[in-house]
């Protein structure tokens, strides 16, 4: 190019980058809500791409439901039309019932749904989805499932038992149910809660696993990984690769996979 | 002992066209020695070593070959209806030009015909290949670091705002900056890693081909861009903020000189899991308001029609519920857009184009997820890359 230098070429073509953009506005409608659950047993929550915070509350009457809608819009009041076009549904089918975020096609990509907080009954079975979002779950004693692609988990409760699945993100779960709980990629930290005793079986692709037992009698352990260091009042080891050791019967699983990563089994403190 | 120098010879370069015209000298590897804007009673002499020398008629795309003697005199004269070239003493008149193929020399026929096409289709397949089989490896080289350095570039910044950096609660529009900074970037490294994959290959084209100066069609009647317009997008939740793709097609006929119209944006879109399908395409009016060897200039304005529809996934909860009904969308999108067209090769062309626009009446979806869509009356400066192709 002779009349125009590459240097000006490049100039040019870094500040228009650097301008493309759109112009709009941001709403925001809070929501508040409560679900009868009187027969109801177990609850799927999908939100859609919202961060999850269910709390089990013995105060609680219903579902108990707090968070927004965040929109984008060409003007203020567009934005503000767009967050209330959304709902959420609540529908029940015996003693199973569901609460979804349904956007219209017209409001998609525009309306996002951030759940501030969710309290229920503790005895409920819950069943938590969403795309990108942490999920917290607190005193919930029944039983807990958890699919997500990308956010962190921590869970203290799940006596019925707790099953995870994560695409991208840590896991954090101190319980006293049964554990089946798996990470692509992140660390997991399981600890057995009560009197110990109950089965842990963990996955992580990338990252290491720590697990803390509250008693390692009956003990089925199956581990691999890179370093695996394993020191319980029955069984001490450090090694690599791969270790399997059953105590006493052999009726407690504490099967643990990290191909990438290390893992440890010690005994929690009195 | 070195060989002695022959005396040089001279060319003369002469306008009797009303208003003259700019010529350009290449020597016989095709290089250009001197570009001389030659008008009427404005007469040029250059004294150059003997050999064969073309001049090219940039105004009305001709070109003369002219061998260059020790101690004699060519000349070359830009009439109004084409060129003349005289050689030496003896007075040698050469047809006249105007549009016809390209005179060829002697090196651009030592080169293997193979590489026309084997030179291109290597450097897709991987960048700077062609280049390397065109015994240009430093040139190779440097285009697959720079397509490997851009590449990785890219992937480093689309993983900037994303995963568990946005998963946090309450985290809304506070990392709106840095998100949006992150998606700038991408945006500039796989534009410019797709401008330099393109450039590589016309190139690889070019140089196997013998073409070092290429001369636009300005003349054709039908142009092929393929373009990816792209604008850094506001989000509703996290992160705040995105990278929005749009690629398309567009196929304009040049129906006067300069001025084109026809079909612009064409595209299909699919959002997340093939629940919504957007489809898109628009009328353009573009006209080219400067042409200069290489380079075009044009500005164009039209408007796109999107229409989208999505079928809902069907409710679990209860059992026996109905399918939820089908849903429409639709958008018109005005826009104004300024063009930059450089040439490599002579059909082919890489695409620099900004535009302004707006949807009206409802969202314009961009490619990729669900998430990616422009409210309705939201003012949007984007900026397209692509290739131009002409016929």
């Amino acid at each position: 190019m002779r009349g125009i230098s590459s240097r000006t070429f490049a100039a040019g073509l870094s500040a228009l980058s650097l301008g493309a953009c759109v112009f709009g506005y941001r709403g925001e409608v809070l929501v508040s809500a409560s679900y009868p659950v009187a027969d109801i047993s177990a609850v799927r929550v999908d939100l859609g791409a919202s961060p999850l915070t269910i709390i089990g509350d013995e105060l609680a009457p219903g579902l108990e439901l707090s968070g927004a809608w965040h929109s984008i819009g060409g003007n203020a009041a567009g934005a503000r039309e767009l967050a209330a076009s959304s709902s959420l549904q609540w529908s029940v089918d015996g003693s199973f019932a569901e609460l979804r975020a349904v956007v219209p096609l017209a409001a998609e990509g525009q309306v996002d749904f951030e759940l501030e907080e969710l309290r229920l009954p503790p005895g409920l079975d819950v069943e938590l989805r969403t795309t990108l979002g942490d999920i917290d779950v607190i005193a919930v004693q029944g039983n807990i499932s958890a699919d997500l692609d990308v956010g962190h988990v921590h869970i203290e409760g799940g006596a019925g038992g707790v099953a995870v699945r994560t695409g991208d993100g840590n896991l954090e779960i101190v319980s006293t149910g049964n554990i089946d709980a798996t990470t692509r990629n992140g660390g997991a930290k399981i600890w057995q809660d009560g009197a110990g005793g109950n089965d842990i079986i963990v996955e992580v692709a990338r990252g290491d696993i720590e697990i803390r037992l509250r008693s390692d009698a009956n003990l089925d352990l199956v581990l691999r990984g890179a370093e695996l260091r394993v020191q319980t009042g029955t069984v001490s080891t450090v090694t690599r690769g791969e270790f399997s050791r059953q105590v006493g019967a052999g009726s407690v699983k504490v099967w643990a996979e990290a191909p990438g990563g290390n893992i440890s089994v010690s005994l929690l403190g009195p | 002992m070195p060989a002695p120098l022959a005396p040089p010879g001279t060319l003369e370069l002469a306008g009797t066209r009303v208003g003259g015209g700019p010529v350009v000298v290449r020597d016989a590897a095709g290089d250009a020695i001197a570009t001389i804007d030659l008008r009427p009673g404005n007469d040029v002499a250059l004294t150059l070593p003997p050999g064969v020398y073309s001049v090219e008629d940039s105004a009305q795309g001709g070109r003369l070959t002219l061998s260059v003697e020790p101690g004699k005199v060519s000349r070359f004269e830009l009439r109004p209806d084409g060129a003349r070239g005289v050689v030496g003493e003896g007075p040698r008149a050469l047809p006249p030009v105007g549009p016809q193929p390209a005179t060829a020399t002697s090196s651009a026929t030592a080169r293997p015909r193979w590489k026309r096409v084997g030179a291109p289709l290597l450097s897709a397949g991987l960048p700077g290949l062609g280049q390397m089989v065109n015994r240009q490896p430093g040139k190779g080289v440097g285009f697959l670091l720079g397509a490997l350095a851009l590449g990785v570039g890219a992937a480093v910044m689309m993983g900037t705002s994303g995963g568990t950096d946005v998963s946090s609660k309450g985290l809304g529009s506070n990392s709106f900056g840095t998100e949006a900074m992150g998606a700038v970037g991408y945006g500039l490294l796989s534009g410019g890693l797709q401008m330099l994959y393109a450039a590589q290959i016309m190139d690889a084209y070019a140089t196997a081909a013998g073409v070092s100066g290429p001369r636009p069609r300005s003349k054709h009647r039908v142009s092929l861009d393929l373009t990816r317009m792209a604008t850094i997008g506001l989000r509703p939740g996290d992160p705040a903020a995105g990278f929005f793709p749009d690629w398309s097609l567009s196929v304009l006929g040049q129906v006067a000189r300069r001025f084109s119209v026809g079909a612009g944006d064409l595209s299909i879109k699919q959002g997340r899991g093939f629940e919504r399908t957007s489809i898109q395409g628009g009328l353009r009016l573009h006209y080219r308001f400067l042409e200069r060897d290489r380079v075009w200039l044009g500005a164009a304005a039209g408007v796109i029609l999107q229409g989208s529809f999505s079928r809902p996934a069907p409710l679990r909860i209860p059992e026996d519920a109905p399918a939820p009904a089908s849903e429409g969308s639709f958008a018109a999108v005005p826009y104004a857009q300024l063009d930059l067209r450089f040439f490599i090769v002579d059909r082919w062309s890489l695409n620099l184009i900004p535009r302004v626009s707006a949807p009206l009446a409802g969202p314009r979806f961009f490619n990729g997820p669900g998430d990616r869509a422009v409210p309705s009356g939201a003012a949007t400066l984007e900026l397209g890359t692509g290739v131009g192709v002409y016929f």
